[in-house]
């Protein structure tokens, strides 16, 4: 286990160095984003003035050091382009991703895994076909196509749901309108975002149920009299799941990046669309510490199925040992 | 039952495909924006970018620029047809023959947002403090400035270093005014967060990357504004903008809409689409600086294969202005006449032929003296599929003539770092062809910016482009004008050189399309070059 941690504390080492070059790697500079429009109107030693206030033009070794000191001493300092402090930014646009985020993956971890172990289990019978073709067809459509033709009929055509927001910006509800209000407007978000994930749990769960079926405890249990329900529900589907479970982690890890395009269709103010315009704008500070947050939850939800494994399938244990 | 199921599945999709395809029945407009005699109460007009706090050091588009001209006012301003007018000073403002001394008095009656009056000392500090921040509109402009007297009451008196006379459009109509008290302990302006200005609306609420909430000033010194509040949501998908106009959820939107849609809004009952004549330049540049487009004859032989007037009409049908070879609009006043684009295949050959590239491979592309291919690439904004588009037609177009053109989609600002590095012209380029476009082209000394081979004062020159006649205009004639009619003729002189020496392709200029719901406001005004959301579009009748 130590040896374990130690590799996964290697790990963080090496996303804390290369996070800090992937910004700098980039094409362009930030002195466009820095002085605002019209960046030509400056002198080149103007220019240079800038960036030598935010220490840019300093050998990568300094820049280096000054990264380092700043993360560790949690002053991770002012956006280049949003002129707000980044801990600010991130903590706000954190939570409604990870409401989106969480919600989802609820909702189609729970939809997928269900659909494709009924598919599995329904496929002697061939009933499985619609199963299939419907969660074939959903997981192939793009996201932001999905999306913008939920907000087209949904939205704008029949006016049920609202088209953008994270809630009603001009209303002060509270308490459960509040709630509710969040809701209606999670709504398409969700939908779009299941609608498009679906199908890889579907899959996962149907390959595995099947496997697990063809299984020779699964047959022994059969033919010792085991009754059928009993079999499906504890001999199958329980073994079934071990590789929904590592999905599942794989996408707790994915959490604060969210789903850029989907978050941009509907205007949803989360971390995704935050980190897509930090690029964009080549928001050095920005784009470090989102990325590191996000690369970090990784590692963390790595770590962490590491550890469950040996509780959700003890012969992994025994293997180890 | 299963192939019922897969039935189902199938039509509902399809359905929805449809649905949001078909026209769009008459949705409620939302209880908040009921239209009243004067105006409604509050609109909601949705911002494209999140512009920060708005205020003058923080903004960081041209859409930052147009909502904060409603929060912070300027001393000039441009009217709906792009004349310079006086907005916070009297009509008998005064100019020099020089184009060197201005002379203006504040109008009485004007405050800031925390209601302090505004003085000639806010003015005068507003330049100063300018020049020392870092935002480079804003600092050009007050580096310009020699000296500025407080005459008596509130009479100012600006002395520039040199004389120019745009400097009423270019920089007073531009900087805004802010409150010496609020700024003056505070060295970098951009770390001010309360945005206090004296324009027509206050901003109440800002929520970074959701919206901002606009009040009008009841005591605006022009009249309170007609609409009580502007609710403005930052919706960055132009695709979502243009569902929320259509929902009814949206009033207006600072963005602009293609010429696809435009069938949408007009069947859509209340919507009202404003088409103004736009300034913003779409052009091939060119690397003047490689082989082979370092000849004369061989950007001539591109400026005759290229139907510039096709293209344009193409992609925006009736909607555009088509570019000329004088590189500025044609309805300036200082555009040279006859100088448009003559589509001819034939004389592009005949120039590439002249220039030695008759030998060609075995799928028709011409060879240089080396036997290579005349192959070239050409870098387009990979989120602008019209310029996507326009790099296509023109590739084919180039086929035509024996030149193959490859179009090479990239992000944004990874093109702009290839074709101006650190937005420094004399850092060089690294690029053969790129689809390029500015905010405007509608200052006087745009073309001198774009095509000066003296990167001072061609510091939008990208193309590398150098042509002693130019320069020598420029840095004789130019320098002499004192008024604006030896301006338009130092102009003419300028559009003819480049014209018969061209440093890029001038496609034409789109307009600027806008919808706005007019059942819910009647009360827009579309601005030559601008937007509908504008300062005349609220003012007081």
């Amino acid at each position: 286990m130590k040896k374990r941690a130690l590799h996964y504390l290697i790990l963080v080492a090496l996303v804390v160095v290369v996070n800090f070059f992937i910004p700098r790697l980039l094409p362009g500079s930030p002195i466009g984003t820095l002085v605002g429009e019209n960046a030509q109107d400056m002198t080149a030693a103007e220019k240079m003035g800038v960036l030598d206030a935010y220490h840019l033009n300093d050998p990568l070794p300094l820049q280096f050091a000054y990264y380092l000191r700043d993360l560790f001493t949690l002053n991770w300092g002012v956006s280049f382009s949003r002129r707000l402090p980044i801990t600010q930014l991130i903590s706000s646009a954190a939570g409604w991703t990870l409401l989106f985020t969480c919600v989802s993956l609820v909702l189609y971890t729970l939809i997928g895994t269900l659909l494709g172990a009924l598919s599995a289990l329904r496929r002697r019978r061939g009933r499985d076909l619609p199963l299939v073709l419907g969660t074939t067809l959903a997981g192939s459509i793009p996201p932001f196509w999905i999306a913008l033709l939920l907000l087209a009929v949904f939205g704008a055509q029949l006016g049920w749901l609202p088209t953008y927001g994270a809630y009603s910006m001009w209303q002060d509800y509270h308490g459960l309108a509040r709630a509710l209000d969040v809701c209606r407007h999670l709504a398409l978000p969700v939908l779009a975002m299941v609608v498009t994930s679906v199908l890889r749990y579907f899959t996962t769960a149907r390959y595995s149920v099947l496997s697990t079926m063809c299984a020779d405890y699964v047959r022994m249990a059969r033919l010792r009299g085991v009754p059928q329900g009993r079999v499906t529900l504890f001999y199958v589907l329980r073994n079934a799941l071990i590789p929904v479970f590592t999905m599942v982690m794989m996408d707790v890890g994915y959490l604060l990046s969210g789903s850029v395009l989907i978050e941009a269709v509907f205007s949803y103010p989360g971390l995704g669309t935050l980190m897509a315009n930090a690029v964009s704008a080549r928001d050095y500070p920005l784009i470090q510490y989102s990325f590191l947050l996000s690369s970090l939850l990784t590692i963390a939800a790595l770590f962490l199925a590491d550890l469950l494994y040996r509780r959700v399938d003890p012969a992994m244990e025994v293997d180890h040992a | 039952m299963k192939q019922r199921l897969s039935c189902l599945l199938l039509a509902g999709l399809l359905g929805l495909s449809l649905s949001a395809c078909a026209p769009q029945g008459n949705a409620d407009p939302g209880q908040s924006q009921s239209a009243g005699a004067d105006g409604p109460e509050t609109l909601t007009i949705a911002v494209t970018k999140d512009e920060n706090t708005l205020a003058p050091f923080t903004y960081v588009s041209s859409t930052g620029l147009t909502v904060n001209r409603l929060v912070y006012d300027t001393l000039f301003t441009t009217d709906t047809d792009n004349n310079v007018i006086p907005w916070m000073v009297s009509d008998d403002y005064q100019v020099d023959a020089d184009s060197r001394v201005y002379t203006f008095s504040l109008l009485p009656g004007q405050k800031f947002h925390d209601g302090t009056p505004l003085t000639a000392e806010d003015v005068a500090f507003s330049f100063r403090y300018c020049a020392g921040q870092n935002v480079a509109q804003l600092r050009k402009i007050a580096n310009q400035i020699e000296d500025i007297e407080i005459l008596e009451g509130d009479t100012l008196r600006f002395t520039l270093k040199e004389s120019n006379i745009n400097f009423l459009r270019d920089g007073l109509c531009t900087m805004r005014i802010i409150s010496k008290a609020i700024y003056e302990n505070e060295p970098d302006g951009t770390l001010v967060t309360e945005s206090v200005g004296s324009g027509m609306y206050r901003l109440a609420e800002y929520k970074p990357g959701q919206y901002y909430r606009l009040e009008a000033v009841g005591d605006y010194f022009r009249g309170a504004p007609r609409v009580r509040v502007l609710q403005m949501p930052i919706i960055e998908d132009p695709s979502a903008v243009q569902q929320s106009l259509l929902s009814g959820e949206l009033a207006a939107a600072t963005s602009t809409v293609g010429t696809e849609v435009l069938d949408a809004f007009r069947s859509k009952p209340g919507m009202t689409v404003f088409a103004s004549a736009g300034y913003s330049p779409v052009m091939m540049n060119i690397n003047c600086g490689r082989a082979p487009m370092d000849q004369s004859a061989f950007r001539e032989a591109l400026a005759c294969a290229v139907d510039v007037s096709g293209i344009m009409h193409t992609l925006y049908g009736d909607y555009c202005s088509v570019g000329t070879r004088g590189l500025v609009r044609s309805d300036l006043p200082y555009a040279a006449e006859g100088l448009d684009y003559t589509y001819d295949p034939g004389r592009a050959d005949t120039l590439l032929d002249t220039l030695g590239y008759t030998e060609k491979n075995a799928v028709g592309v011409r060879l240089d003296e080396s036997g290579a291919p005349l192959s070239f690439e050409i870098l387009v904004y990979a989120n602008n599929p019209l310029r996507l588009r326009m790099a296509e037609l023109i590739s084919q177009q180039l086929r035509q003539v024996g030149l193959d053109l490859r179009v090479k989609a990239m992000e944004m600002d990874t093109v702009d770092a290839y074709v101006w590095p650190d937005f420094e012209v004399s850092k060089g380029r690294d690029y053969d062809f790129a689809m390029w476009g500015w905010g405007s082209s509608i200052s006087p000394d745009y073309l001198v910016n774009l095509c000066a081979g003296d990167y001072e004062s061609g510091g939008d020159n990208v193309c590398g482009y150098r042509s002693d006649a130019f320069d020598a205009v420029v840095d004789g004639a130019l320098r002499e004008v004192r008024n604006m009619d030896q301006m338009e003729d130092v102009l003419r002189q300028l559009q003819e050189i480049v014209a018969e020496d061209p440093p890029l392709i001038n496609l034409g200029y789109p307009d600027s399309l806008q919808v706005c719901n007019t059942a819910l406001y009647g009360g827009w005004k579309s601005m030559k070059g601008g937007n509908v959301v504008n300062v005349f579009s609220f003012l007081p009748e």
